[in-house]
């Protein structure tokens, strides 16, 4: 049920480009990106699902491909929104001991939520960030500079998810899909949601634990 | 004719807004209630089509608001919203004592009958 209400806005939105009397290629584009994220975000709820009740199973995955990837994915659904989305891996990482697809569903569903919830006559920039945080220990995040995150702001989007339109763990949420979808992966792999600072701009994300026996390699 | 529209969606406010200029409107967009107000007194809108769902001040407590000052009574409101109007507040007299032109719902509202039922109003109101 939330998963239909949250995508109801996408729907919304190919339905009044559709019906608009300026309709041209750019529009299709638009379209075929919408219906693309909209997909993204139902697979992502449903692997979410699928694994609830059982454990995910474990590989060898890099966190900064995973960032990359999940920024790439992002990249055209950021311009749509006019949205600077950037990507912020400095240091040289150590692959880690997780569920690729969960660790991308997670910044997926953090990063689409910021964006969508982009604030008026404004340019919003957007960072997806991986970081080693302490030794062995690696962090993978969602900032921005121009959007204030709470923890009451991301007690509120948590309330509310499934509540309404598309989401965010913000003060300007109104949904909290992206939020509950990570929330739920994250339960998933053993870790959880947190707020956190990166480079002065205030985000979400989440630790990922890295093998020690990988760390040797 | 100028319009407000508040629309908390990006993408959903540029195709409300193209529809409305395509039509001779001059329009707005506002993605909250704080900056609506300010806009307003700014703009001087002949009508606001406003979502209900939205973060921070919803729709009704914008409407609340909004509809307390005397100046902006004679201003119709049109309430276009992905909620039904069945789901609107728990209490029926609700929209009534916000004093709603139109509700639009917007999965069974076309671009077309939005703009055109907006002018009709406008222009009626204007009449009379």
């Amino acid at each position: 049920m939330p998963m239909l209400l949250d995508l109801q806005t996408h729907f919304l939105q190919v339905k009044a480009i559709s019906e608009s009397d300026n309709f041209n290629n750019y529009s299709l584009d638009q379209i075929q990106l919408l219906s693309k994220h909209s997909l993204m975000m139902m697979d992502y709820y449903l692997f979410s699902i699928d694994y609830l009740q059982t454990e995910l199973p474990l590989t060898t995955v890099s966190a900064a491909a995973v960032a990359l990837d999940v920024a790439e994915n992002l990249r055209r659904l950021a311009r749509a929104y006019d949205v600077c989305l950037d990507l912020d891996i400095t240091q040289k990482l150590e692959p880690v001991y997780a569920n690729e697809s969960a660790l991308k569903g997670i910044l997926y569903g953090l990063a689409s939520s910021l964006i969508i919830e982009r604030q008026e006559s404004k340019k919003v920039r957007v960072v997806i960030a991986a970081q080693e945080t302490a030794p062995n220990i690696q962090r993978l995040g969602v900032y921005s500079p121009d959007v204030n995150m709470s923890p009451t702001s991301i007690k509120q989007s948590r309330i509310l998810a499934g509540q309404a339109r598309a989401a965010a763990p913000l003060e300007i949420s109104s949904s909290g899909l992206g939020l509950m979808l990570s929330d739920q992966l994250t339960h998933a792999l053993g870790s959880k949601i947190m707020r956190f600072t990166h480079r002065g701009q205030k985000g979400v994300g989440f630790y990922v634990p890295m093998s020690s026996q990988l760390s040797f390699l | 004719m100028k319009v407000l529209l508040i629309e908390p969606d990006h993408i959903l406010a540029l195709a409300y807004k193209q529809a409305f200029e395509n039509a001779g409107f001059k329009a707005k967009i506002c993605t909250n209630a704080q900056s609506a107000i300010t806009t307003i007194d700014k703009m001087k809108p002949d009508a606001i089509i406003v979502e209900i769902l939205m973060s921070g001040h919803s729709g009704v407590e914008f409407l609340n608001e909004f509809r307390s000052y005397e100046d902006w009574s004679s201003i119709p409101v049109f309430i276009n919203s992905s909620i039904p109007e069945y789901n609107f507040g728990s209490n029926p007299k609700t929209l009534a004592s916000l004093d709603i032109a139109y509700y639009f719902y917007k999965p069974k509202t076309s671009l077309q009958k939005l703009v055109y039922t907006v002018k009709e109003i406008i222009e009626n109101k204007n009449d009379t």
